[in-house]
């Protein structure tokens, strides 16, 4: 009998707490999506009125930026400080794959990420502000996206989680 | 105390029916199956104890066991068709709860038909020509 | 007394209907559908050896 009770809440903890993360993944997403929208129009801004060079802008941004997207130009900055030599775009290759690790993006958000480095630092100012404008455009419509389908899906994977749990429970015993 | 088993076995299935039945009928006629299932299998044993004793009974009377057992199988086949239709008609399907007795009535009027054709031999010897 | 298959179905059934609403709630109908589907037809597997079982009793009592 409490062997019984002990394998249930085994099973329903279980479940519930993969639940509970997929839903936390939901709304991890759409903050870090608006937080990487944020830091592109900080990093336009250094850029274009400060007229800062492209490495101390990225390690500004990466200053007022919160993980896991400041791994982003944490990396970048990095890159383009510890060889000098290296290019505006392999920099931001560095940065974008440090942030692939953090599961919190999809493929979708790092693609317009990555697209965004291939005309890094190889045109003029006013190029790499419209670039920017633009890379923050396609995010907006992804973070709208992304908040959509937190506030669909968000109670969802957190009751159901249990649910299943349950129903597992239920007919194995 | 087997019938209180039995009568809060039948409480709470009526609960969960009546829950379940908002929600999705199916369960509801899948639930009621299993009761009535399980009832009868409860009471199986005092059946057969019923009928064993009635036929020892018709034995020593030197009743044709024939007619008995004839009985005995229309009482099944009411009893299979009664616990069909009523399924049937809770879960709002009268048409199909009444094809399902006409068949039992069809079925009991061919089983009946030898005892009739007996019966009516008897009287026929028995009235003055 | 067989009651656990009682409290099977009926426990089954209430969490298909609770997880029924959750999902229409997320906007996800089909997905509702199909797990109606896929619940009734679990529960029928586990009540098909129960009236298999009924049936034959009632041939044995009944003589049919």
């Amino acid at each position: 009998m409490l062997l019984k009770i002990l394998g249930v809440s085994f099973i329903v903890s279980a479940t519930g707490w993969m639940g509970l993360q997929k839903a936390s993944q939901l709304s991890r997403r759409t903050r870090a999506i608006r937080q990487l929208r944020m830091d592109l129009e900080f990093l336009e801004q250094e850029i274009s009125y400060a007229r800062n060079p492209l490495g101390q802008a990225l390690r500004k941004t990466a200053r007022v930026s919160a993980q896991p997207v400041s791994a982003l130009f944490e990396n970048a900055g990095r890159v383009l400080q510890e060889n000098p030599h290296s290019t505006a775009r392999e920099a931001w290759e560095e940065g974008v794959r440090c942030l692939t690790g953090s599961d919190v993006l999809t493929q979708d958000d790092l693609a317009i990420i990555r697209l965004m480095g291939e005309r890094m630092g190889i045109s003029d100012v006013s190029d790499q502000v419209r670039m920017l404008r633009q890379a923050g455009a396609e995010l907006k419509v992804q973070e709208e996206k992304s908040r959509q389908q937190e506030e669909s899906e968000k109670k969802l994977w957190s009751y159901g989680g249990f649910l299943v749990g349950l129903m597992i429970s239920i007919l194995m015993i | 105390m087997e019938i209180a088993q039995i009568v809060g076995l039948g409480l709470v299935a009526t609960v969960f029916l009546l829950i379940i039945r908002q929600e999705k009928p199916v369960l509801a006629v899948v639930l009621s199956l299993a009761f009535a299932a399980v009832i009868f299998l409860f009471v199986a044993d005092k059946i057969s104890t019923i009928v064993g004793v009635i036929t020892e009974l018709s034995h020593r009377a030197e009743v044709n066991y024939f007619f008995l057992g004839t009985v005995l199988k229309i009482l099944g086949i009411a009893y299979l068709a009664e616990f069909g239709a009523a399924i049937c008609r809770d879960s709002g399907e009268g048409a199909v709860a009444k094809k399902v007795e006409f068949g039992a009535k069809i079925i009991i009027a061919v089983l009946a038909l030898p005892i009739m054709i007996a019966i009516l031999e008897s009287l026929m010897e028995i009235m003055p020509r | 007394m067989n009651t656990e298959i009682i409290f099977t179905i009926a426990g089954i059934g209430i969490l298909i209907s609770i997880l029924g609403i959750v999902l229409k709630q997320a906007q996800k109908e089909e997905q509702a559908q199909m797990l109606t589907l896929a619940g009734v037809v679990v529960v029928l597997i586990l009540v098909v050896q129960l009236l298999s079982q009924l049936f034959t009793v009632v041939r044995t009592v009944f003589n049919l």
